[in-house]
């Protein structure tokens, strides 16, 4: 379960102050697809990057699994991270001369999985996202579609708690999107990881149990099963 | 992140940039290239100098004298000094003379009587006039007293473990030919003539006077000259590390080069006096028995060299070449470090988003700084392999070449490489590439990931 309460996040100072997210609070179940929608500057993604650990919030609790991850020192945020985050970025991310089973190791590598299952646990996340015959190939050599493929299979190889995923379709065509959309809702069913998706994607929102709507750093509706939702 | 996994991505990553990695890789292995070689070129050098004082000086023999100077290997020191009985001229060939103290026939009595000594063997400098057999031309030569412990090669002959009996010599392969010896072989046991001649003292002239000689017009005093005839022993041959430029002496037993000085010094002011001794000590081979007792023989007011002295005079001029191209091949690693840093930089520039990446999958720091570093190292290694490996094929290629060059004579090589040398070296090298890669490997555990991620 997530749960923020009173988020606010200021950059710079003084005169140069600009508030990105101002007294959030939000209650994510486990299990359940979220979508945060808002226009550019919404804050959507800065809420993303402090759910996930990525950025610290000048205020306010995050409590993930009970856990308050405000609290963490860098090196335990690292490894919250490691465990727990998955991650799907719009431009994919992939090291482009690296194989793909190489790219899909690197998580298991960083959170020091057993030497010997990393392989087995590679290949078969390359399955899943039907990339099992590419493991060899260099990522450079594979299309926008796989390429958003392979980023999926390096997020969920280490099993996480939560995924998120940041305009996961933002630079894929209609069809390829559609792939990308039907294997992370696929994951989120069987493997019951939590679901983050930031988009201005209206269809892919709708697709979500819940959708977060935010405006000038606030969040301004949300839709779906939430226990918490605006207080 | 375990570090054999992080090694494993530097090691990667480079391989992604084959070029670049091997230009900044080829400026660490230029220094490399001239360490390995100046190693090798020190260590052959400091074998050929162990081998040179091992055939030219008995390790068990000291050089005793009664001057400093004795001891100075350097430049001597030509200012005036005090006058005593033992002071004697000796000339430098070319450099003119300079005045000495020298050992005397008592010294060498002294020396003979302490127990840890063996054998003195007064260096006499035999001014010896020709060599000659019958029916033969006259030939210019020099002489020695034979030294037991240190046995010249031989071309034929049997030496015993003693001294030379009195009345042989050891003749040089080169006047078998001159005197009319068909080989070495059969000039053992013939006879040989060496005459010396007395300088012309105040006393012979007084006795030219007196017999009235020099009164009849036309007449010149006649120098005293001295036949001796001498038995060939042996016939010895060149050695391949022989310091002797003038070719090989004609060795004497010590009996008969004390005669042979004692006449032909007769009269002058270096009779019986030496510049030095050879002094013989029990077990002195052991660097500790003869550093002992050159500690004694210095309380006794002697001056002494030892065999380990001299080795370690002449590996000091090599050392000091030797230290004079290791500091030119430290300023290009210096150098190649700057390239280093410089090629760190931009792999973490162009890697930025990667580094974000790793970052926000939760890699530490910690683990981002030593991917760097250990790219870093990676291309010390390289370099140190590159240049090394440069440097032993050269030994390989041109070690014979240079042994027929420098007559070193056969097996003997002047590029010798000590693996552990090189092992050494390339382990320096990948810390000072470490070290180099430092402030970029910092700069890349510095980054923000979020900032990292927007770059597009």
């Amino acid at each position: 379960m997530i749960e923020l309460a009173h988020v606010s996040k200021i950059y710079g100072k003084k005169q140069n102050k600009f508030t990105a997210l101002e007294g959030v609070n939000l209650v994510i179940d486990s299990g359940r697809s979220v979508a945060i929608v808002g226009k550019s500057g919404s804050g959507k993604s800065t809420l993303m990057h402090i759910m996930s650990g990525l950025d610290r919030a000048s205020a306010g609790t995050i409590t993930i699994d009970g856990q308050d991850i405000s609290l963490l020192k860098k090196k335990a945020l690292d490894r919250f991270r490691a465990e727990k985050i998955g991650f799907i970025f719009q431009s994919f991310f992939v090291q482009a001369n690296e194989t793909c089973l190489q790219n899909v190791l690197l998580p298991l590598e960083i959170d020091r999985s057993a030497r010997g299952e990393r392989r087995a646990l590679a290949l078969d996340a390359l399955e899943q996202v039907e990339l099992g015959d590419k493991k060899s190939a260099k990522a450079k050599n594979l299309s926008g579609g796989q390429k958003q493929r392979l980023a999926i299979a390096r997020a969920i190889v280490s099993k996480p708690d939560i995924i998120f995923a940041d305009e996961p379709t933002g630079n894929l065509d209609s069809a390829t999107g559609d792939k990308v959309e039907q294997l992370l809702f696929d994951f989120n069913r069987r493997l019951g990881s939590t679901l983050v998706i930031v988009t201005h994607d209206q269809d892919l929102a709708k697709k979500c149990e819940m959708q977060v709507h935010m405006k000038d750093g606030k969040i301004i509706k949300v839709v779906g099963p939430s226990k918490g939702g605006r207080k | 992140m375990r570090m054999l996994d992080i090694a494993r991505r530097a090691g990667r990553s480079l391989r992604n940039a084959k070029a670049r990695t091997l230009l900044t890789s080829l400026a660490i292995a230029v220094g490399a290239f001239t360490l390995t070689l100046t190693l090798a070129a020190g260590n052959g050098i400091n074998a050929y100098v162990d081998r040179l004082v091992a055939s030219n000086f008995d390790p068990s023999e000291l050089i005793v004298g009664r001057d400093k100077e004795v001891e100075n290997t350097g430049a001597p020191d030509s200012s005036p000094r005090e006058y005593d009985e033992s002071v004697a001229s000796v000339s430098f060939g070319g450099q003119g003379s300079m005045q000495l103290k020298q050992v005397s026939d008592s010294d060498v009595e002294k020396l003979e009587s302490l127990d840890y000594v063996e054998q003195v063997r007064p260096n006499y400098q035999i001014d010896a006039r020709y060599i000659t057999r019958e029916d033969r031309e006259r030939y210019t030569l020099s002489v020695q007293s034979y030294n037991p412990g240190q046995k010249p090669e031989l071309a034929a002959g049997r030496l015993s473990e003693k001294d030379l009996t009195a009345g042989e010599l050891i003749l040089p392969e080169s006047y078998l030919k001159l005197l009319g010896f068909k080989d070495a072989k059969s000039a053992v046991g013939k006879t040989v003539d060496i005459v010396t001649q007395q300088p012309f003292t105040e006393e012979a002239l007084r006795s030219l006077l007196t017999s009235g000689a020099l009164t009849q017009p036309g007449a010149a005093p006649e120098p005293r000259r001295q036949t001796t005839t001498y038995k060939v022993a042996a016939v010895s041959k060149p050695s391949v590390t022989s310091l002797a430029t003038t070719g090989l002496p004609v060795m004497l037993s010590s009996k008969d080069a004390k005669q042979l000085y004692d006449f032909t010094t007769q009269g002058t002011q270096q009779y019986g006096k030496y510049l030095y001794a050879y002094v013989r000590v029990d077990g002195a081979e052991d660097p500790k028995v003869a550093l002992d007792a050159k500690k004694k023989l210095k309380a006794m007011g002697f001056s002494v060299v030892t065999s380990q002295d001299l080795q370690a005079s002449l590996q000091t001029i090599v050392n000091v070449l030797q230290s004079l191209v290791v500091v030119f091949a430290i300023i290009t690693i210096i150098a190649s470090v700057f390239g280093i840093v410089n090629t760190m930089y931009i792999s973490v520039l162009e890697r930025t988003r990667e580094i974000g990446l790793m970052k926000a999958l939760g890699m530490r720091s910690g683990s981002v700084a030593w991917l760097f570093r250990l790219e870093a190292a990676w291309i010390g290694f390289l370099g140190g392999a590159i240049g090394a490996l440069g440097a032993v094929l050269l030994a390989v290629l041109i070690n014979p070449l240079l042994t027929k060059q420098l007559n070193l004579g056969e097996g003997n090589v002047i590029l010798i490489n000590d693996p552990v040398q090189i092992a050494g070296l390339i382990v320096v090298l990948i810390i000072v590439a470490i070290v180099a890669g430092w402030l970029p490997a910092r700069k890349a555990a510095k980054l923000d990931p979020i900032e990292a991620l927007r770059t597009e």
